[in-house]
């Protein structure tokens, strides 16, 4: 029997990072998969990015993590998004050639001397007790390890839905699994169907892009990994075409209705609400005439285009007759039909913050089994789980990611504080903290912490030191760099308005159509001095500059935020004793005590955030848990 | 350990003599505890020496009274009632008892010795409250509430701690509470949104949020409604020397507190007092009189005056109702600085003088009979009542937070009044939530036990 430290079950967007962390981090890995050829796979929306995916991505990426390198290396198309909406909304998306992402990903993982992988199905998870051991695989054969990460996807009793045809199926051309379900059963996971659709794929020459609205790619917009001065040089990017749904559009899928796989009632599973099919756009918002609908190329020099916001379980007629109702899809040709997937996911409040599983030690879960949607918010659960199944096998503490740090955080303490009731979906608004958690920062969050626990590369390491070192200097100058009203010609001149006292570099920035560059500028003209000349590249000198410019610009913004946060981590830092007997207190109501009870919060701050539990149970709580804070204390010192 | 586990003592009435005493036991230990101090009284009536005998309680009923004797060491110390209360029946939640006893300091003393003596601790201020609240019997607000009417003095103090132990505050700050994440709610789905739901009507926002400052305003006006039943009105008591301010003191308190003679200039100090007027607290300041004083004494005296009417919420200015009002008044009104004072005529029991100037618009009284002292109590009255018969229901720490409240719903609006982005005014209606939350306890907030329990006085 091979023996490994950590296992990983799945090679989609959560099992390669999950398996690439362990890995990277020493652990002696093995990733078992059906398919190879299926590694990194995008079965649905080729793209990377997006609002809030775009921060989870950046994330993963800051921490060591590979979605950010390959999807640099694999773009077909990339632009920022939410522009004008502020700093905090701002980030990136990218299409992916979807032949040359997945060759990339095997790739990377093929380059890591520390993982094995291995082409097989899992039959079960091996436990001793209330602990995972390994896996059994189909053939028999055993692998012993001390974590087991589970990333199974849509693959629980997978089933696809075309109009009224269903089969068994993870999605399309990959087959379902049946085995796992049972083995989370067994051990007293919940399960429940979910049910997630793609939209149909139209062929590229039969499209008549002339009549279609443009979104141009912005090359300079990228890169998404921090290691990268640029997104890779390719021969020729792809515009991304837009048309919109009208009357005929709606009316033919109003008139269908009730073929829908969905609203045929022969799917139990509940949908995304964030991510609605086209037939939940029309039911629930029927006063909208028309929705916009883009269309994103999937490869390069392929035919295969990919028409997003019309994920549809209707019949292939239907889709085709809705599509040809739109401008300039009127002769388009389908290449493959929409279809929706329902599946067996786990539910997440059974897991504690490093996705570890309450019931059964040592075993992680990750990715969409727990309930979510998206390969960004798979990926971000993949990289935790790995971390902590790494982690444990070499018997180091664990790292969780505190919500006020990161979206990573956000995501998994929404998942296993409040559970799961429709396949989530990372939204900006999920973080109350997010000024901070910005894209352009999450080096800043992340990268220490990855480089603590042997995740993050040397090179990377270093380009983070030089831009942090970057920053700290041009913050310095600013301070210490002021203008008078000796000045306010020169202010004039260059159409700025005039200072009436004593004004640094640093507030002359706060100015909204002031750049970094432009107080350079100021200061070298008035004499107050240059800052010291940049040593690096120019990628890194134009990231240091939008730091301190939004330093600059939200600054009064910043420091009302930092003041909620500081009292939020007081909260968070308030830690519930493992095994802390809930129903010895006396004080909390029978709703929140129910509640306490099955998620089972590590700190007050999760405990304050679960659903429904009454804020003054939350004050006798905290009573509670400081005087068991405050017993412990004695009883240690009474040992010693 | 000090933790739910043990079991605590105090006096749970003041310390200082009185006629009775009472002391409170808490925790699993009390009643063992009370069966041990506590016994009934035997007299056996011997032909030699007369003797008592006691007898170990063999069962005690809840929320019965008993009356025997307090023993510590073999001794009697002191007689009184005991009462036990059975877990979740009792103030604290936990089984406990109450026992009387007379109220002698030194009495006391010994008794709360004798039960640490057998295992209870000594409880700290406030908390047999935190274990009431530990244990479910009342809220956050509730045992703010009882703090305060442990402290009130008169009806109305009473009647507003009454009010916050019913939870009228959580409820008005709730309503407060709902409104503002209403507001964030709107503002962030248009975040992540604004393609499904369009974009935020921003000028209707900012409306909606400059209203909630406005009734975030009209409580805090009412938070010195609040201080004013919290710490009493203060008024200072005004008027050149001899016109009978320490004596209508004295008056109005039913107690010879401020010493009364006939030489112009007796008090030099000033005296402070609180009274109940209309069922109302009123801090009542004895001033020097006020002259030009070549007297260094005096002098000092005076300039006292000047701060107590400083710092003084009313100023009384009183004269002599027989002589009525002269340029010397005049001249002390002018000196006082003040936009307005109430003008009281003492002595109105004595004849008037023949060239009597009438002073419209005061308060004629006489301090030695109490006629007409009826009208200031009316005016007290007004003062209290004039606000709105709402009682402000306000203190400090409340006050302090939803003055934060507000600062950060004003940076809101006036975010939304820019051309920046909607997001950042989230920034600031998130800091609005979060802030108001920590009033009712939805915001957790580690120090909330601190703030409420410690600043009581007394074992309560």
């Amino acid at each position: 029997m091979s023996r490994y430290d950590a296992v990983v079950i799945g090679s989609g967007h959560a099992g390669i990072e999950a398996a690439l962390a362990a890995a990277r981090m020493g652990a002696k890995t093995a990733c078992v998969t059906l398919r190879l050829d299926r590694i990194g796979h995008m079965p649905c929306n080729c793209s990377i990015g997006g609002p809030a995916k775009g921060h989870l991505a950046r994330e993963v990426d800051a921490l060591g993590g590979q979605m950010g390198v390959t999807i640099d290396h694999a773009l077909t198309h990339i632009r920022t998004v939410g522009t004008g909406k502020g700093p905090a909304v701002r980030t990136l998306r990218a299409h992916a050639c979807k032949v040359l992402y997945p060759r990339l990903m095997r790739q990377a993982m093929d380059s890591v001397p520390d993982l094995t992988l291995i082409e097989a199905a899992v039959q079960t998870v091996l436990t001793d007790g209330d602990r995972a051991v390994g896996v059994r695989l189909e053939d028999g054969r055993e692998i012993a390890a001390h974590s087991v990460v589970m990333t199974t996807g849509t693959f629980l009793n997978g089933v696809c839905h075309e109009g009224a045809r269903k089969k068994r199926a993870a999605r399309f051309g990959d087959d379902a699994v049946a085995g796992l379900s049972a083995f989370l059963w067994d051990i007293g996971i919940r399960t429940r169907r979910f049910k997630t659709g793609t939209t149909p794929r139209i062929g590229l020459s039969s499209i008549d892009t002339g009549r279609l609205g443009i979104q141009s790619c912005e090359k300079s917009a990228g890169p998404f990994s921090f290691v990268h001065d640029a997104v890779m040089p390719q021969s020729r990017m792809y515009d991304c075409f837009q048309t919109r749904t009208n009357d005929e559009t709606h009316r033919i899928i109003r008139e269908n209705i009730h073929l829908s796989a969905v609203y045929g009632k022969r799917i139990e599973g509940v949908g995304p609400r964030f991510c609605p099919s086209i037939e939940d756009k029309i039911v629930r918002f029927p006063d909208k005439e028309s929705h916009p609908v883009f269309l994103e190329i999937e490869e390069w020099d392929g035919e295969s285009v990919y028409v997003q916001g019309m994920s549809t379980s209707l019949p292939a007629d239907v889709q085709l007759a809705f599509l040809r109702s739109m401008r300039g899809l009127e002769d388009v040709e389908m290449i493959r039909q929409g279809y929706a997937v329902e599946y067996d996911m786990a539910d997440p409040s059974q897991l504690r913050p490093t996705l570890e599983s309450k019931l059964c030690e040592g075993l992680f879960l990750a990715g969409q089994v727990n309930g979510t949607s998206g390969y960004e918010e798979a990926a971000a659960q993949g990289i935790v789980a790995g971390i902590n199944a790494a982690r444990r096998a070499q018997g180091q503490p664990e790292v969780v990611f505190p919500r006020d740090n990161s979206y990573i955080g956000v995501l998994i303490d929404d998942l296993v504080t409040k559970g799961v009731d429709d396949p989530y979906r990372m939204l900006t608004g999920r973080s109350e903290y997010r000024l901070f958690l910005r894209h352009d920062n999450a080096d800043f969050r992340l990268t220490p912490i990855g480089r603590e626990i042997g995740l993050v590369s040397d090179a990377r390491w270093e380009r983070f030191e030089e831009k942090r070192r970057m920053v700290e200097m041009k913050r310095t100058w600013l301070d210490s760099v002021a203008f008078s009203v000796r000045d306010n010609d020169l202010l004039i001149s260059r159409g700025q308005p005039q200072v009436k006292t004593k004004t640094t570099g640093f507030d002359l920035l706060k100015r909204p159509d002031v750049r970094f560059a432009d107080v350079v500028e100021l200061a070298k003209e008035s004499g107050a001095g240059a800052p010291p000349e940049d040593v690096s590249g120019a990628r890194l000198v134009r990231e240091a500059d939008e730091q301190v410019e939004i330093q600059a610009k939200f600054d009064g913004f910043l420091k009302r935020q930092e003041a909620q946060l500081e009292q939020q981590r007081r909260m968070e830092s308030l830690a519930i004793p493992r095994g802390f007997d809930y129903s010895s207190v006396r004080g909390i109501s029978h709703e929140s005590l129910e509640k306490f009870q099955r998620v089972r919060p590590e700190t007050v701050a999760q405990a304050a955030r679960i659903p429904g539990v009454r804020p003054t149970d939350i004050a006798v709580l905290i009573g509670h848990v400081r005087r068991a804070h405050a017993g412990n204390r004695e009883r240690s010192i009474a040992a010693r | 350990m000090d933790g739910p586990g043990d079991t605590i003592v105090a006096p749970i009435t003041g310390p200082f003599r009185a006629p009775v005493a009472l002391i409170r036991v808490s925790g699993p230990d009390s009643w063992d505890i009370a069966r041990k101090v506590f016994s009934f009284r035997l007299s056996v009536f011997s032909e030699s020496e007369p003797k008592t005998e006691y007898r170990k309680p063999r069962t005690l009923e809840p929320r019965h009274a008993y009356y025997g004797a307090i023993i510590a060491d073999n001794e009697e110390i002191d007689e009184g009632f005991l009462i036990l209360f059975e877990e979740g029946r009792s103030y604290t939640g936990e089984a406990s008892f109450e026992l009387s006893c007379h109220g002698s300091p030194a009495i006391v003393r010994q008794i709360v010795s004798a039960m640490v003596g057998l295992g209870a601790r000594p409880a700290r201020p406030g908390e047999f409250t935190e274990r009431a609240f530990m244990n479910g019997r009342i809220d956050l607000t509730q045992a703010e509430a009882v703090r305060e009417t442990v402290e009130a003095a008169t009806q109305a103090q009473q009647r507003r701690a009454r009010l916050l132990r019913q939870g009228r505050l959580a409820q008005q700050v709730g309503a407060l509470e709902e409104r503002i994440a209403r507001e964030l709610a709107r503002a962030e789905a248009t975040v992540d949104f604004s393609e499904e739901i369009g974009e935020l009507d921003r000028e209707s926002a900012r409306d909606a949020i400059l209203t909630l400052v406005a009734d975030i305003e009209r409580t805090l006006s009412g938070y010195r409604g609040a201080r004013l039943l919290r710490e009493g009105l203060r008024v200072a008591i005004v008027g050149r020397p001899n016109v009978g301010k320490s004596s209508l003191l004295n008056a109005l308190l039913g107690a010879d507190r401020a010493i009364v003679t006939e030489t112009p200039g007796t008090t030099r100090d000033t005296i402070e007092e609180t009274v109940s007027m209309a069922g109302y607290p009123v801090v009542l300041t004895d001033t020097a009189g006020l002259r030009e004083s070549t007297e260094q004494v005096e002098r000092l005296g005076v300039e006292r005056s000047m701060t107590a009417v400083e710092t003084a919420d009313e100023v009384w200015m009183l004269f002599e109702d027989p002589a009525g009002w002269t340029p010397e008044d005049e001249a002390v009104v002018a000196s006082l600085g003040r936009e307005s004072t109430l003008l009281v005529a003492n002595k109105r029991d004595l004849p008037s003088q023949r060239k009597r100037v009438e002073r419209p618009g005061a308060l004629r009284v006489s301090a030695l009979t109490g006629e007409g002292l009826e009208q200031l109590e009316d005016h007290i009255r007004s003062v209290f009542e004039c606000g709105g018969a709402e009682i402000p229901l306000i203190n400090e720490r409340h006050k302090e937070d939803l003055e934060e409240t507000a600062d950060y719903l004003r940076h809101a609006a006036e975010t939304l009044g820019t051309d920046l982005p909607t997001d950042l005014a989230c920034v600031d209606l998130h800091g609005a939530l979060q802030t108001v939350g920590r009033i009712t306890g939805r915001t957790a907030d580690e120090d909330i036990l601190e703030r409420i329990f410690r600043e009581f006085c007394i074992g309560k």
